[in-house]
């Protein structure tokens, strides 16, 4: 990769994809929980999810849990593999190659 | 938009930190039931241990029982979730140590010490509990320690300060600290 991916350089989603590579293909995360883990604000956490959501690289699901609105996050094939790659780009600079 | 190599290790390690406490917070939330579990079982058997003492064995046999189906029920609804394969051999290890290994180990340990007095069962089965809990701490996460050394330190004050109320104490104690703790993991 010659330059990274313009997406998941920007330091919250770079958080955001590495939260969610850790739940593996068929598991979700709820928005809340994933604010925590990022440790940014609603606001914040929410545009930088429809960012990679425009991009494929998550899906978000919205229901209602507990007669509660619930929102969840998981991450897309495509994303997956491009989280993959970046992380190989980053590993790629470190070695020197 | 190139990093250097500095900039690219700390954004690795940025990414692995972030895998870890994700990771840590999926753990929490795949065990918060058992805990609910474990708690509702010590609160039940104890609580009635303590109002009909004449009774223990019926009440713990019986609480054993549903204790087990709960543990079974709850391995086999993680088989019908969403999880991946990572989260359900989580689901299962904690179902198989807490519902199998934990209560096989323990009633072989009082069968080898036999003669034992029904406190010395009452405090012993919680302490290895709060050990197992407070040991998968240092691996699983802080949170499981809190409640290892909580309910390790309130059975002992039970045993050796509160001998008559003792059921009563680790109802509320040892049961007690099981629920909150396993409302906590569900906590972001």
């Amino acid at each position: 990769m010659e330059q990274p991916d313009s997406i998941i350089h920007q330091p919250v989603r770079l958080k955001i994809m590495a939260a969610l590579k850790a739940l593996a293909l068929a598991d979700q995360i709820e928005f809340v929980r994933l604010k925590t883990l990022v440790g940014t604000t609603e606001g914040n956490l929410g545009a930088h999810i429809t960012t990679l959501e425009e991009a494929g690289y998550v899906a978000v699901e919205k229901d209602f849990a507990a007669n509660r609105p619930r929102t969840r996050v998981k991450l897309s094939k495509a994303g997956r593999k491009a989280f993959e790659d970046y992380v190989a780009y980053l590993r790629d600079i470190i070695d020197g190659n | 938009m190139s990093l250097t190599p500095d900039q690219a290790a700390q954004s690795l390690a940025e990414v692995e930190s972030t895998q870890q406490r994700s990771r840590q917070a999926i753990g929490y939330s795949h065990s918060s039931p058992f805990l609910l579990v474990v708690g509702l079982f010590w609160l039940a058997c104890y609580g009635a241990t303590q109002f009909w003492p004449q009774h223990t064995g019926l009440i713990w046999g019986w609480g054993c029982a549903v204790f087990g189906a709960a543990m079974i029920g709850l391995m086999l609804r993680t088989r019908r979730a969403r999880l991946d394969a990572r989260g359900r051999a989580i689901n299962r290890n904690i179902g198989i140590m807490f519902g199998i290994i934990v209560p096989v180990f323990a009633i072989a340990t009082v069968a080898v010490m036999w003669p034992v007095g029904g406190l010395r069962i009452g405090a012993f089965v919680p302490l290895l509990y709060a050990s197992i809990y407070t040991g998968m701490g240092l691996w699983m996460g802080p949170r499981y320690v809190v409640v290892g050394v909580a309910v390790f330190i309130g059975t002992l004050v039970g045993y050796y300060f509160l001998k008559e109320y003792f059921s009563l104490w680790m109802a509320v104690i040892g049961g007690g600290s099981m629920l909150l703790t396993g409302l906590w993991l569900r906590r972001p």
